[in-house]
């Protein structure tokens, strides 16, 4: 079972190396995706991902309440992201994708933490599942049901009754995550 | 709808946009029937779409490990006092208004006293007085005449068993601070040296 993230907090305030390690493996993907998305190059990137881990590690105890972090980490790679871009001054674009520099707007927001929980839910669920529905939802190339069917070693028939039982199980993992509903009940269908 | 049972595969395509035309027109009319089953094809759809729409990257694994690196705890480094460190300089007391006749317009006596110092680097002139009649608080006030001009940043410092005192004197070189009673080594900082006034006693 992953710990919460007041748990992992809570950790690194006593001093445990381990749950800061966990802690920004959790987010580094949500945090390094702002600045990138913002057109920001590799190493500005890089500088945005560092001044937010800096601003996490000195507001932990700050944050040690806080039930989602998600949200308090892409504000604060959203303002690293302007200020770095400014400072770097190539990124003349840069005032038009970020219009507000305070925050990025809720809706945003809301979908970059979906996407979160989607990558945090398939690292859960791993193993042949993950692949499968990494192959067949999240890759740029879109592979047939054929090519995935090669590289994952399955039948082309099988790849439909375990893309549905792979996904129910992703359902579950991401309600106990707590992003989205738990009365939607993962597996039961009315029948017709 | 024909009466074919509804299966979360059947759902999972349709949400995936893989039902054909006629299947789906079906399902639909089934939908509108059920909530239940209509919320939870919006949630499928909403997981699909996170998924076919994710542009998220990830950092690379050097990023990570000097983000992980933030948490060890850092040496502490103290770096030493400045007046341990550089060159010293002792300025030798010239005068000292405790050995004199009380001067004309100073207040001197019991309540304060009056103390000169010179240096090859500067020439110092103290003047120690308490603030109240309890001589619990004394107030040093005083000027520092370099020899040279050479840029240097002119730092007062005394130095009491308990407390270390700055003052930071103006462009003329002087300066005022107040501290409790007691020995105290004044030092001043002078560019890269340090001149010793040596000890005085505020009681």
């Amino acid at each position: 079972m992953e710990r919460s993230d007041p748990e992992l907090i809570d950790a690194c305030l006593h001093g445990k190396q381990a749950a800061w390690n966990a802690l920004i493996d959790r987010y580094a993907r949500l945090i390094y995706s702002v600045p990138r998305r913002y057109g920001l190059n590799e190493a500005d990137a890089d500088d945005v991902f560092q001044a937010v881990c800096v601003s996490l590690y000195r507001s932990l105890d700050k944050l040690k309440d806080q039930q989602r972090l998600s949200a308090w980490l892409l504000t604060t790679a959203h303002r690293e992201s302007w200020r770095v871009g400014k400072r770097a001054g190539e990124y003349p674009e840069l005032d038009k994708i970020i219009d507000n520099v305070a925050a990025p707007e809720d809706d945003q927001v809301a979908a970059w933490e979906r996407q979160h929980a989607v990558q945090q839910a398939l690292k859960q669920l791993g193993g042949p599942c993950e692949k499968l529905l990494r192959a067949l939802f999240m890759d740029s190339d879109q592979p047939d049901y054929q090519t995935i069917a090669a590289r994952l070693g399955m039948k082309v028939g099988s790849i439909g009754p375990t893309r549905a039982r792979c996904f129910a199980k992703l359902e579950r993992i991401i309600a106990k995550m707590g992003i989205w509903p738990e009365e939607v009940g993962a597996g039961r269908i009315s029948d017709p | 709808m024909a009466r074919s049972k509804l299966t979360f595969e059947t759902l999972l395509m349709h949400a995936a946009g893989e039902l054909p035309g006629e299947r789906a027109a079906e399902l639909e009319q089934h939908l509108a029937a059920s909530p239940q089953d209509a919320a939870r094809l919006a949630h499928l759809r909403e997981l699909i779409a996170a998924m076919r729409t994710d542009d998220s990257v990830a950092p690379s694994r050097q990023i990570l490990e000097r983000a992980y690196a933030l948490f060890k705890p850092r040496r502490l480094e103290v770096a030493a006092p400045w007046w341990e460190t550089l060159a010293r300089v002792v300025a030798a007391c010239v005068f000292d208004s405790r050995l004199q006749p009380t001067l004309a317009g100073f207040r001197g006596g019991d309540d304060g006293f009056q103390l000169a110092y010179e240096s090859q680097v500067a020439d110092v002139d103290l003047q120690c007085e308490p603030t109240a009649a309890s001589h619990d608080v004394w107030r040093v006030m005083g000027q520092i005449t370099l020899k040279q001009e050479r840029p240097a940043q002119l730092t007062l410092v005394a130095r009491g068993e308990a407390q270390i005192v700055q003052a930071e004197p103006d462009e003329f070189g002087v300066f005022t601070l107040q501290t409790s009673a007691g020995a105290y080594e004044i030092l001043v900082r002078v560019g890269d040296q340090v001149v010793t006034l040596g000890q005085i006693e505020l009681s």
